[in-house]
């Protein structure tokens, strides 16, 4: 089946990062990989009686389906209140290749196989969600 | 800092597996020149049904960075594939992620430099 994929990174505040699995589950994916930080972000830099405490931080991996990331970003900024400053942020990257999660595909491949199927769409007059809504 | 932009001729690799079974892949990339390696304890988060779908299951993770040539991607891909394998169950995981600049000396170590 022909998927692409997106590598969703999230740090957060050490003990967060549950919220930001449960948020990922919620959204699609299907988990994800945390290690362990430190922070040194202006937000980051706290002292107690003159002494500085090492802010700790988790990162989380979070592998999907391009489709899924926008829901999936979402759910985990509302979920690790990521609004707010100096609890966490969230990028993603795009994949170029896998291994271990069905087959390794190049953008390129991707693209053909794409074509390919709407070449089928068209000369079989299959009915597409975009044409279902027009309707 | 100095950058050097250039168009994609090295990616950022991520290797996940099981705890202990690192050493496996440090070697392979190792025996293939790479050498610019970072590996961090990991928490796998996974739970045994969507274990099948990620290749790992929810046990304690190393994860492994490494830059590597976009020229040897195909060759690091199929080596990790066949000595850890990857094409079974539960082994582990590897992708790539395209890196759009890097600096001098990064290129320096991969043997890019001027």
């Amino acid at each position: 089946m022909l998927k692409e994929f997106e590598m969703i990174v999230t740090i957060v505040q050490k003990g967060q990062a549950d919220k930001v699995v449960e948020a990922s589950r919620e959204g699609g994916a299907r988990g994800g990989t945390i290690i362990y930080g430190r922070g040194t972000g202006i937000h980051d830099s706290e002292s107690v009686l003159g002494v500085q405490i090492q802010p700790e931080k988790e990162i989380i991996f979070t592998l999907a389906e391009t489709y899924q990331k926008p829901t999936i970003m979402k759910l985990i900024c509302e979920k690790a209140k990521l609004n707010t400053p100096g609890a966490g942020l969230c990028f993603s990257l795009p994949v170029n290749r896998i291994l271990g999660s069905k087959k390794m595909m190049k953008p390129s491949e991707i693209q053909k196989l794409k074509k390919e199927k709407d070449k089928k769409i068209k000369a079989n007059n299959i009915p597409t969600k975009e044409s279902n809504k027009q309707q | 800092m100095a950058t050097k932009k250039s168009s994609p001729i090295i990616e950022f690799l991520m290797v996940i597996v099981e705890r202990g079974k690192i050493e496996k892949a440090i070697t392979i990339l190792q025996n293939m020149r790479v050498d610019a390696q970072v590996v961090s304890f990991g928490k796998g988060t996974t739970d045994s049904s969507i274990a099948e779908y990620f290749g790992t299951d929810g046990k304690e993770k190393e994860v492994l960075f490494a830059i590597i040539k976009l020229r040897d991607e195909e060759t690091i891909l199929t080596t990790l594939s066949e000595k850890l394998k990857f094409e079974e169950k539960n082994t582990g995981l590897a992708l790539t992620l395209p890196i759009k600049s890097a600096t001098y000396s990064t290129l320096e170590v991969l043997g890019f430099a001027l």
